[in-house]
């Protein structure tokens, strides 16, 4: 590199950082956020009957989109959630692992109004994806 | 001092190509929600792709706010400490990414950011790119190809009136909703999940099953018959408008309290007593069945969402309440 060169570079540099605005550096993140936590106990969710969704508490709870550990439910679907090994999943004292739609509701719950009807049984997500840390 | 001129030229231009992407919150003035079309929608899908919220599926154009859209409002509503994170892109939102832009929103945060679509409603979302294309666009985490009935509200009304159905897989172009097997409404839907439909004039008074049918099928369930009633003088169900909690009670504000409340949360239902006097409700957190199953976890060390749902003779409540609690 020519010493012209080598000052064209150094003055564009210096155009660009006086011009160009501060902008925070931030991290890559999947488009899907992930989670991580000790699951408690799960509930069958109830509407349809049978469906097979569950409604999982977890503490605490770790989520990306989160600086702090929580506690709360998310939700597991046999029609939505991908199932890694290991496989106990639902099962108290396992520590689960994977990614979550925030807001997506998959748990309903049949409330005995008269007439009966559903409710949502809220939870932070539904997981797309996750695995345990037991095999039994 | 050609390539001095060159690389200086570039680098203005490159640091204003920067500069001007930060006033794109100039020009949010809307809400944003599912069914919302428009520049607003494609320049707020660029941002959540630019920022890694949003993958649009291939062949898809921008300019079209579904529900993957919408579940990557919620996403980046979560990173920026937007609340409630629904997805939907009203003016706390607005005003959030114009306060991260630096740019000044000419319209201020003057009340809460609310879904118009009840936030408990399940949307089809990362399978909208398949769904979606589909006349009968299901709801994640439930089967899909079925047409699903989870709720009907209001509980009571009169002829004209409108009916929400919460579901799956209704039909874009054309649903034939039942009442009582016969006065057939054609309605549609614009997401797969939730339908708007007229109570027929001229219906009888007293409670009608509603059924949905399309090219899935009938949402016919044996185990659950979704019910309407119809009355000269419908009451609408209960609706809380805030709400509070001092020690163990919580204290429910708002409206169609009777006195034979019950309650539908996260920590379970149930308790002992409820307490009201038609605009006010009192109930305590320890007596909500789940509550000590969840606390010998918690130890009181952390805090949650205490989700409510009220519901009386005249119906539930059709959105939740949120309350934050430590537990």
């Amino acid at each position: 590199m020519t010493k012209k060169k080598f000052l064209a570079l150094i003055v564009a540099q210096t155009f660009f950082w006086l011009f160009a605005p501060l902008t925070p550096v931030r991290a890559q993140v999947s488009p899907v956020p992930g989670f991580g936590g000790l699951m408690n106990f799960d509930i069958a969710c109830t509407c349809p009957a049978n469906i097979g969704n569950l409604w999982v508490w977890h503490t605490p709870l770790f989520l990306t989109v989160s600086p702090s550990p929580l506690t709360g439910p998310l939700a597991w679907s046999p029609f939505y959630t991908i199932h890694y090994p290991m496989f106990s999943f639902g099962v108290p004292g396992a520590y689960d692992l994977g990614a979550y739609l925030p807001g997506v509701q998959a748990c309903w719950m049949l409330i005995p109004t008269i007439p009966p009807s559903c409710l949502p049984l809220i939870n932070a997500g539904l997981m797309t994806q996750d695995g345990t840390s037991l095999s039994i | 001092m050609r390539s001095l001129l060159i690389l200086t030229t570039f680098s203005l231009v490159l640091a204003l190509g920067l500069f001007s992407s930060t006033t794109k919150a100039e020009i949010f003035t809307s809400n944003l929600t599912v069914g919302s079309r428009g520049v607003e929608v494609s320049a707020l899908q660029q941002i959540l792709v630019s920022e890694g919220y949003l993958v649009m599926p291939t062949g898809v154009s921008y300019g079209y706010f579904g529900p993957l859209t919408k579940s990557a409002v919620a996403m980046w509503q979560s990173a920026n400490g937007v609340l409630p994170t629904l997805g939907y892109f009203g003016p706390i939102s607005r005003a959030t990414l114009s306060a991260k832009t630096s740019v000044k929103n000419p319209e201020p945060p003057t009340q809460p950011t609310m879904p118009v679509e009840p936030p408990s409603t399940p949307v089809s979302d990362l399978s909208s790119g398949i769904s979606a294309n589909s006349d009968t666009p299901f709801a994640l985490g439930m089967r899909a190809n079925r047409i699903l009935f989870f709720r009907a509200s209001p509980l009571e009304v009169k002829p004209g009136d409108i009916v929400t159905l919460d579901g799956s897989g209704f039909s874009k172009t054309s649903n034939k909703v039942y009442f009582s097997g016969g006065n057939a409404v054609v309605a549609t839907s614009t997401n797969g999940t939730v339908m708007n439909v007229v109570v027929p004039p001229g219906l009888s008074n007293g409670e009608h099953e509603l059924t949905v049918e399309n090219v899935l099928g009938s949402s016919a369930n044996p185990d659950l018959k979704i019910i309407i009633r119809v009355t000269d003088n419908p009451q609408p169900p209960p609706q809380i408008t805030s709400a509070s909690i001092s020690g163990d009670t919580v204290t429910l504000i708002g409206t169609g309290f009777t006195s034979s409340n019950n309650l539908s949360t996260t920590f379970g239902d149930n308790p002992s007593s409820i307490l009201s006097n038609g605009t006010t409700l009192t109930f305590r957190i320890t007596d909500l069945s789940m509550y000590e199953k969840i606390k010998q976890f918690t130890q009181g060390k952390y805090q949650t969402s205490l989700w409510i749902y009220i519901y009386n003779e005249h119906g539930a409540s059709r959105e939740p309440y949120q309350l934050n609690v430590n537990i």
